[in-house]
């Protein structure tokens, strides 16, 4: 164990160096007459974590936002219907607001900070990534139900809403966390399908007692144990 | 959204990239494997659609694809993926996926044991030999061939047969690259990679909507301009796209003037002195060529470039005719918009990328205009450091891994031209044939071979992974040509397609996970991905199917690759080719454990800036650049006038016709319209017009309208003010469409350097269809 640690400690270091030798490579390189743009500071992102707290100011906000009366829920098939399998990107299911403008424009006009779309009779989804505004390279807008030819396509299982291990205790994570590492976006607020809504969207550090579940890991043993 | 938020995403991978840079062969990514949920295994692969090459992790469950998400170790896309990569298995699944061998007997295809398929093919082969010579047999693949493909077509027809009738679609896709890299540099293939995106100012794109054709590229530079305000994207484009949208500033030229205006942007450059001296001095020499080169209309078209040497002084002056105010009245560009692109070019402040595709190099003076940008980036010196990137882009996953790298071109060999005597000796020692064998001069380039199937002069050809019966332009000719008496096509695919129907033998292949392999992308990067799927029924991988078929023409020994390792064998073949520092390749067990990496692979380094001796094994060192592709050990610079396209507007036929692609389709749809999510968001071809032109043939969206040719005529449902905007007088119309085939009106003209044809200008006539 504790060879790990140092093996840890080591990489951390290494990195800590990497980004201010990596600096002073990069500035050295470049054309003489050009002076560099001002550095940026490029903290090291761990992609499944790095969501985790997105929002989470935005959680206290959401607490006691319900849906009002005559204000239709979302429900999960409703959720996975969008998608070809888990975690692929949804479809768009309402008609496009303007076909040629960047997601920055209109897309992140209702789907960064969500809210009642009377429109659409419905709550607009929250993005869990509205860094990206190139929204409609991944999500496609359908023009019909026709089909080329069919498709034996079996999309991966959908993941069943999990219990905790004991009654009471916080039920584990049960899909992957890429692109999906900010929890609040599709479990806080009136805009998450009921099944998965949090009733504590206020607590904003999801990951202290929600960990990610159902990983077939070998049993755990003891090495060495008696 | 504040600033963390934005940069966090991004941030990733410089900080992996100058981690290798200082502890080469360790990689800092997140072992991309087996971690699993829910029961999945998870396994990497490249993207199996464009040229980008992203990094895919593929969810798999009792030997089927059922996920898939990007892969964050990836130095390529880190986590994310476009529309086509997240549904990328769904193509394994169409429901009338080709599973057995068909034979045409009686006139029809009827289904066949693969191995009577396989005899079949290869004593046709045989017989064609024996009657009517070598070159009356032809292999036509692809930039989809992985690069197992690729090798063994090229090894079992130049090495054992010895012809050089060897060409793959990429002829039709980046030839015109190739020939621009060639001329200017000496070598194929970017200088720079992927990473001047993080390091750049200024983005100019030269007809490129990037923001369908190369998505995660476009939202790594959109990204970049997010974490470094002051950032500009500008769109320089005959149309207007979604890319435009999102640029900084969107410029429009009318069809061919874009080599008017890149020597304006030269002539700017010198007449303000925003000039690198030191460099030109250094690095540079100055040549011109040929001029009224031709347009290859004609069969047995030839040309030969014969390239001078000139002086900076008449460089200059030929470019006196390009001066701003008069290029304004060629191409439709104000005076004061040149000005202000050679403004950014010329600013030494500003680190500039130029980005192109098929824009530049479906051109019929494709090679030339490569130059002429070469030329903006040589002068001001802007080039080969990070940031400073002129950057030819590719449109196929392996364009440059399989066709460029491999040479499954008429001219090339794995290493070198054909015409040179010291690549043909090298080439018949790695595959062991005498050198008698390889044939010391180019045969058919693309267009040309399908002309000699019309003509009879070839009578067979095998086409892999890649579908020319909806992709050639002025199909007519060419689909009648390959149906005449007495042509033998065999068609190795996944689907039925059009190219199929026409087929005397159709082999069903295994695709991209169901067999091993590996694709090179546009940053110079190989990527291996293993196989993770049964294929379906007597499907079998297009490197198998070249092996069987050469052992039964009795070339067994040169192909004694086992079936458990041939891939491993075949690459560490394959890279002996290569071997040195401008062009190592890494090892087999290198590739199977990283995302993905860049050549020239030196000691464990990956090469991220050719040219540059800080980071190329191969330039010297004590200077800022060494070019070392050419004799003189310098870029050239070329003089290249403005030449008019072929065919332009006129009285019978007012319209400019682009053709391309859109987000949702890989080329001619045979796998996307199989997905159904991509085939609804995108179910058919349509012409889109200008809504000023829409009013006067009082055409509605949805309307039906014929758009007719010189060569042929079509229906499409148009399109108004939706996905793009041509300018008033110009169409557009996209090629995915198997039952809408717009290349029925396109003209075969080719640039007669590179040998591509121009999709993206001819004549066409616009009617309201009652
Ligand atoms: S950008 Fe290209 S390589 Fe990347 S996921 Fe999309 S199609 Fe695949």
């Amino acid at each position: 164990m504790k060879r790990y640690w140092s093996i840890a400690i080591a990489a951390a270091l290494m990195v800590a160096a990497v980004i201010v030798i990596g600096h002073a490579i990069g500035a050295g390189e470049r054309d003489a007459r050009t002076p560099a743009a001002a550095s940026i500071e490029r903290p090291l992102p761990i992609l499944t974590e790095a969501g985790v707290f997105e929002r989470s100011s935005k959680g206290a906000s959401l607490k006691d936002v319900k849906p009002g009366p005559g204000q239709p829920e979302r429900h999960l098939p409703a959720y996975y219907a969008r998608r070809s399998y888990p975690g692929g990107p949804p479809a768009i299911p309402h008609d496009l607001v303007d076909d040629q403008s960047m997601g920055g424009k209109s897309c992140l006009a209702c789907h960064l900070d969500g809210g009642w779309a009377p429109k659409f009779n419905a709550f607009t989804p929250v993005t869990p990534h509205p860094e990206l505004i190139n929204c409609r390279s991944c999500h496609v807008h359908p023009e019909n139900k026709s089909s080329f030819q069919p498709t034996t396509f079996q999309p991966a299982q959908t993941a069943a809403v999990p219990k905790g291990a004991i009654p009471g205790a916080p039920p584990a994570i049960p899909h992957e966390l890429d692109m999906r590492s900010n929890c609040i976006a599709c479990h806080g607020g009136p805009a998450a399908p009921v099944e998965i809504r949090t009733t504590h969207p206020e607590r904003s550090n999801c990951r202290q007692c929600h960990v990610t579940g159902a990983r077939p890991f070998a049993a755990f043993t003891r090495e060495g144990g008696q | 959204m504040n600033r963390r938020e934005m940069l966090i995403r991004m941030a990733g991978a410089a900080a992996i990239t100058a981690a290798t840079e200082l502890v080469p062969g360790v990689s800092f990514a997140a072992p991309a494997t087996t971690d699993s949920i829910n029961g999945l295994t998870w396994k990497k692969a490249p993207c199996r659609f464009c040229g980008t090459g992203c990094g895919l992790l593929i969810g798999i469950s009792n030997n089927r694809a059922v996920a898939v998400k990007g892969d964050p170790a990836s130095a390529v896309n880190k986590g994310l993926c476009c529309v086509k990569g997240y549904h990328s298995v769904l193509a394994l699944y169409g429901a009338d996926r080709l599973k057995t061998a068909l034979i045409r007997k009686n006139g029809k295809l009827v289904p066949a044991p693969i191995n009577e398929a396989l005899d079949l093919v290869a004593s046709k082969l045989k017989e064609n030999i024996a009657q009517h010579g070598k070159d009356s047999v032809a292999i036509y693949g692809s930039g989809q061939w992985t690069i197992p493909d690729g090798y063994c077509a090229s090894k079992l027809f130049k090495g054992a047969i010895g012809t050089n009738n060897v060409e793959g679609n990429a002829r039709l896709c980046m030839a015109s690259a190739v020939t621009g890299f060639m001329t200017t540099f000496g070598l194929d293939e970017p200088m720079g990679c992927y990473e001047d995106i993080e390091n750049a100012d200024v983005f100019i794109l030269w007809g490129n909507n990037m923001a369908e054709m190369h998505p995660v590229l476009f939202s790594r530079m959109l990204e970049r301009r997010q974490q470094s305000p002051g950032t500009l994207v500008v769109d320089l484009a005959t149309r207007t796209t979604r890319t435009s949208m999102a640029a900084d500033r969107s410029i429009l030229f009318l069809p061919q003037t874009d080599l008017a205006i890149a020597n304006a942007i030269a002539y700017e450059l010198i007449r303000n002195n925003w000039l690198h001296s030191t460099f030109l001095q250094r690095h540079v020499s100055f040549h011109a060529g040929k001029t009224n080169i031709g347009y290859g209309l004609e069969d047995k078209f030839a040309f030969t470039d014969e390239p001078r040497t000139i002086d900076f002084a008449a460089y200059k002056k030929a470019l006196e005719d390009y001066k701003p105010e008069k290029v304004e009245k060629l191409s439709g560009v104000p005076a004061r918009e040149i000005r202000y692109l050679a403004g950014l070019y010329g600013d030494p402040k500003k680190r500039v990328v130029s980005f192109w595709c098929m824009g530049m190099n479906q051109h019929t003076r494709g090679t030339w205009i490569q130059n002429l940008v070469y030329n903006i980036h040589l002068l001001t010196g802007k080039i080969a450091t990070p940031g400073n990137s002129p950057f030819s882009l590719t449109g196929q996953p392996s364009a440059c891994g399989t066709v460029r790298e491999v040479g499954t071109l008429t001219n090339r060999l794995p290493h070198g031209e054909v015409t040179d005597p010291h690549s043909r000796e090298m080439a018949a020692k790695i595959w062991g044939v005498p050198v008698s064998n390889i044939a010391p001069k180019p045969t058919l380039h693309t267009v040309e071979m399908f002309r000699a199937l019309d003509r009879g002069d070839l009578k067979f050809i095998w086409i892999q992974v890649t579908n020319p019966m909806v992709t050639m332009p002025k199909l007519k000719r060419y689909r009648d040509g390959l149906k005449k008496e007495n042509r033998f096509v065999v068609v190795s695919d996944v689907y039925p397609t059009p190219t199929t129907d026409i087929a005397d033998v159709v082999l069903p292949s295994a695709m991209w996970i169901e067999r091993e392999g590996m694709f090179g992308n546009s940053e110079r990067r190989t990527q291996h991905w293993e196989k993770m799927v049964d294929p379906p029924g007597e499907a079998m991988s297009d490197t198998w199917q070249l092996i069987e078929v050469a052992r039964r023409m009795g070339h067994g020994k040169l192909f004694a690759y086992k079936p458990e390792t041939h891939i491993k064998e075949i690459w560490e073949e394959y890279r002996q080719f290569h071997h040195g520092p401008a062009h190592e390749m890494a090892s087999y067990d290198e590739l199977r454990q990283r995302p993905g990496i860049m050549w020239p692979f030196v000691n464990g380094k990956e090469t991220r800036w050719r040219y540059n001796p800080k980071h190329d094994p191969a330039a010297k060192p004590g200077d800022t650049h060494h070019f070392y592709g050419k004799p003189d050990q310098k870029a050239w610079i070329w003089f290249r006038p403005y030449e008019p396209p072929p065919e332009m507007p006129d009285k019978d036929y007012p319209f400019w016709l682009n053709t391309g692609r859109v987000v949702e389709h890989w080329h001619t749809g045979s796998m996307t319209r199989r997905i159904p999510v991509l085939h609804q968001a995108m179910p058919n071809a349509y012409v889109e017009l200008h809504p000023n032109d829409a009013k006067r043939f009082n055409i509605k969206n949805g309307d039906s309208v014929r758009l007719t040719s010189r060569r042929g005529t079509i229906l499409l449902p148009a399109l108004i003010d939706r996905r793009g905007r041509p300018p008033e007088g110009q169409v557009f119309v996209p090629f995915f469409d198997e039952s809408k085939l717009i290349n029925e009106l396109t003209l075969d003209a080719f640039c007669p350097i590179s040998k591509q044809p121009d999709y993206k200008k001819c004549a066409v006539k616009v009617e309201k269809a009652l």
